[in-house]
């Protein structure tokens, strides 16, 4: 992990988060759209340029594709992915923690 | 049917393609400035362009992918890639978030920057050319590969200028980079302008003109390039 990795954009925590099970790409978009209630909708450009980058990174693998049966493709997680996950949930985690000091600030 | 249509953004092409589809014609190629249609159910489809150099990036996961998600690949051109999806009353974009947004115009900036230095090169060696040749004929190709040379920069300008404001904070300054491009290489045109209309009246004068106004151009072509890309 290098130190640009965290924080994670919105597109990549999303799609991690949706690939906690396998998905193809129609449903990664449907599971993130229904998680933010219909805030964050990925475009094709953009879900295709981070499921390659995050392939790359080794973040998520593709779940065997089975030719034949013209199956659509599908992605899942990886231990190394999960642990970006954690150490991005950890961050946001403090964030919101210290966020709670605006409200004393507000009440002094 | 087939039409022309020419323009160095990708973004009008796509509006023209939606009008056409809204008028009953669906794209079926596209190469260049050509553009051939079938009869379609007017506004049947929308479409968009992407950028996408080479094969890979265009290839057969590419495809996989922009089909699983509703979106024919239609064909491709260059590094352009006409794209389709049947309308649902969802906005059809490519690129919904900032980081991509940014990723992609700098791809497209890149491209045009490229394109503009390489026919400017070719400009400016055809002036050359020219000059020796002392016909009016080759001063038409040199018009034309300037007028695109000039377009090409100034569309990357564009692009630059977007993902300035698409950054963190991103302000666009008074000087934009599309401003600086077209200040520098109009006045580049102007002094190659006056060497013409000095021809052969002043020799000396005249070749100082051409070789400034080259000059000028050059540096606004480079200088598109020395934009605040400072990422990563």
């Amino acid at each position: 992990m290098t130190l640009k990795d965290i924080p994670l954009t919105e597109t990549v925590f999303y799609i991690l988060l949706a690939l906690r099970s396998p998905k193809h790409g129609y449903a990664i978009i449907q599971d993130v759209e229904k998680l933010t209630q219909g805030r964050v909708v990925l475009g094709p450009g953009t879900l295709y340029g981070a499921l390659k980058k995050l392939e790359q990174k080794k973040w998520i693998e593709v779940v065997s594709v089975d030719l034949e049966s013209r199956k659509k493709k599908e992605y899942r997680i990886t231990s190394a992915g999960r642990k970006a996950f954690e150490e991005e949930r950890a961050r946001l985690r403090e964030a919101l923690h210290n966020s709670e000091l605006m409200e004393q600030q507000t009440h002094d | 049917m087939i039409k022309f249509y020419f323009t160095y953004n990708k973004e009008r092409t796509a509006e023209w393609l939606d009008t056409m589809s809204r008028e009953g014609y669906a794209l079926k190629k596209a190469v260049g400035p050509f553009f051939s249609f079938v009869p379609c159910n007017p506004g049947e489809y929308e479409y968009q362009v992407d950028y996408a150099p080479l094969p890979p990036s265009a290839g057969r996961d590419y495809k996989e992918t922009m089909e699983d998600l509703g979106v024919d690949v239609i064909c491709k051109f260059g590094p352009w890639v006409y794209l389709r999806k049947e309308k649902d009353g969802a906005p059809f974009e490519l690129y919904t978030d900032r980081e991509s947004r940014i990723d992609h115009l700098e791809n497209v900036a890149k491209f045009f920057k490229i394109m503009a230095i390489v026919e400017f090169v070719c400009v400016a060696m055809l002036v050359f050319a020219a000059d020796r040749l002392n016909a009016t004929w080759p001063w038409i190709f040199v018009a034309i590969g300037l007028v695109a040379a000039i377009a090409m920069a100034i569309r990357s300008a564009q692009a630059s200028d977007e993902i300035t404001s698409l950054q963190d904070f991103g302000v666009i300054s008074k000087w934009s980079i599309r401003k600086r491009t077209k200040i520098l290489i109009g006045m580049g045109s102007l002094f190659v302008v006056i060497k013409l209309l000095l021809g052969d009246v002043a020799p000396l004068l005249s070749d100082f003109f051409l070789g400034a106004g080259l000059g000028l151009m050059g540096i606004g072509l480079i200088f598109l390039g020395a934009g605040n890309h400072a990422r990563d």
